[in-house]
């Protein structure tokens, strides 16, 4: 593993993000768009229940982490792609795990200034800190979203890299299909039971139940819940790395990752 | 004998029932440049892909310097680099920065300075600042070079680096490959369509077909493989007795326009022929003799004539 080698795709990220105005807007415009209206929504319900329009803010604050990161994880392989230059970055003598690693990183990076960022919008213009859940908490939802961030951009990436860029809306479209299904913005016992079952197949579910918890609980840490996220995002880091790099070969094999570019 | 930098064996892929290449097997010798050639679908590029690392083999083996491509494609990818017309970089960053990336990517020592020796040194320090994607088709193409030659590597995979260039610059960027050759003793796999450019760089040309190699020599040695010139003979009016001393020598020859005949024959066979043909009583207006070149090679291969 060379540092330096991940340095230099965060190098190029950091490039990406300085000179382009959409990546821009993804990570920074949108978001804050979203955390304004969610804001305002807040508000308007604290009329009925203060805790109630909390709630709808922390799951939005909360679900940018897991869009960024996801976003990074793919989106940067997309723009190499796009750009005919994915190639030039593999015949380098660079490893996957430091690409996917950099890429990662980068998210992080990302996905930490935003969340600051959008946590001062949030106290000084809807009067809510969502580090009210207390650092340790938050630190555990930070963590359990990398997690499966990851799993689900690796996953796609292995997609892209295997079916080409006619899959790429996935890397938009897939997280969406996860937001209602995870519970972002309201407690999972509201869901018929069938979908609850379904779920709670998925980490993220049992790490907004976590940190709603500690938000109604003054900071206490729902551990059986942040532990069955922690062991589910595991299971699916797993599963989804290896079907990365299953497909990453796969792709290279068929030729379609030379032919990604064409 | 020139150290090997670059062994195949036996090299196949197939994408199903269709072998995309079939068992060739080739070396690159040090400071040689060795061209490749074939007709679209012969296999040239998907060998590139291969030895790049992006395309898996189905079978046979690479090996750079020595070294197993397999088991230790760091350390080979370390010591070789590519550039090719069909990849360009990240078009919204700048040059500098593109660059940047790889030397890092490369671990280049001193980056920056390598960055600005080899910008000067291919008279593109104007372009580092500018958008890769705002730069025409000549400039992007000294920028890859710049890309290619960051890591000094020693062998340098070439995919039609001139396609999409006007004569003019793809005279200049063949200068240029010529030049690096030379000062570096690079070796370097060069693919290209234009029969002029593979003959003028060459050192040894392989002709891929149906994705197997056909043939293998010098540029000059494969052109030797066909003995017959053209010989095209402009006269005042056509006659009887040159068509009846063509047929009585048995040289095959067809008419053009009505005063020119083109006859197929061996360069020594020209001379005398010219002489017989005076003797006819036609009077020759004008005389032009083809050699074969590397195209008419490349077109026979490909008709299976030789």
């Amino acid at each position: 593993m060379s540092l330096r080698r991940v340095g230099a795709i965060l190098w190029q990220e950091a490039f990406v993000l300085y000179r382009s105005g959409e990546v821009f807007a993804d990570i920074f415009i949108f978001p804050f768009a979203n955390i304004i209206v969610f804001g305002f929504i807040s508000l308007y319900l604290s009329g009925e229940n203060s805790e109630t329009g909390q709630l709808v803010l922390l799951g939005m604050l909360l679900w940018t982490i897991i869009w960024i990161i996801q976003y990074s994880v793919t989106l940067g392989s997309l723009w190499n792609i796009w750009s005919r230059n994915l190639t030039n970055l593999f015949i380098a003598p660079m490893r996957l795990a430091e690409y996917i690693l950099a890429h990662t990183i980068s998210g992080v990076i990302k996905a930490t200034l935003v969340l600051a960022l959008a946590t001062l919008l949030s106290v000084y213009a809807f009067d809510f800190n969502p580090f009210v859940i207390g650092w340790q908490a938050m630190a555990l939802v930070f963590f359990n979203f990398l997690l499966f961030s990851y799993a689900l951009g690796v996953a796609l990436l292995g997609l892209i890299f295997r079916f080409g860029t006619r899959i790429q809306a996935a890397a938009w479209a897939t997280v969406s299909f996860f937001q209602p299904l995870s519970a972002a913005f309201y407690p999972l016992e509201i869901m018929p039971l069938w979908l609850q079952h379904i779920a709670v197949l998925f980490p993220a579910t049992h790490t907004f139940e976590a940190a709603r918890f500690a938000l109604l609980n003054h900071g206490e840490i729902a551990w059986r819940l942040f532990g069955i996220s922690f062991m589910e995002n595991i299971f699916y880091c797993i599963v989804c790395t290896f079907l990365f790099v299953y497909l990453y070969n796969k792709s290279r094999d068929t030729g379609q990752f030379a032919r990604n570019e064409a | 004998m020139p150290e090997t930098v670059l062994e195949v064996k036996n090299l196949s892929k197939n994408y199903g029932s269709f072998k995309a290449v079939d068992g060739i097997s080739f070396s690159v010798p040090r400071g040689k440049i060795v061209g490749f050639l074939g007709p679209n679908g012969a296999g040239k590029t998907t060998t590139i892909q291969i030895l790049s690392g992006i395309t898996l083999q189905n079978g046979g083996s690479i090996s750079y310097f020595g070294r197993d491509f397999a088991t230790e494609r760091e350390a080979c990818l370390q010591r070789i680099n590519m550039t090719s017309a069909f990849n360009t970089l990240m078009g919204r960053i700048s040059v500098w920065e593109n660059l940047f990336v790889f030397a890092e990517l490369y671990q280049v020592t001193n980056s920056r300075q390598k960055i600005k020796a080899l910008l000067e040194q291919l008279e593109a320090n104007d372009l580092a600042n500018r958008l890769y994607k705002d730069l025409s088709s000549g400039q992007k193409t000294r920028v890859n070079l710049v890309k290619a030659l960051l890591n000094d590597p020693e062998l340098l995979l070439m995919d039609e680096p001139t396609a999409s260039l006007d004569p003019d610059i793809a005279d200049k960027t063949l200068t240029l490959i010529e030049e690096l050759r030379n000062e570096r003793n690079l070796s370097i796999l060069y693919t290209s369509h234009n029969m002029n450019e593979i003959t003028r760089i060459c050192d040894e040309v392989i002709f891929l077909d149906h994705g197997k190699i056909v043939a293998q020599d010098t540029p000059l040695n494969l052109t030797k493989r066909i003995s017959a010139a053209t010989l095209r003979v402009v006269f005042d009016a056509r006659t009887d007795a040159l068509d009846a001393l063509l047929r009585e020598k048995h040289f095959e020859h067809s008419y053009p326009e009505h005063a020119t005949v083109e006859v197929k024959a061996t360069e020594q066979a020209i001379p005398g022929l010219l002489f017989d043909m005076s003797k006819t009583g036609i009077w020759i207006e004008d005389i032009e003799i083809r050699k074969p070149t590397l195209e008419d090679v490349f077109l026979q291969i490909a008709r299976k004539e030789i």
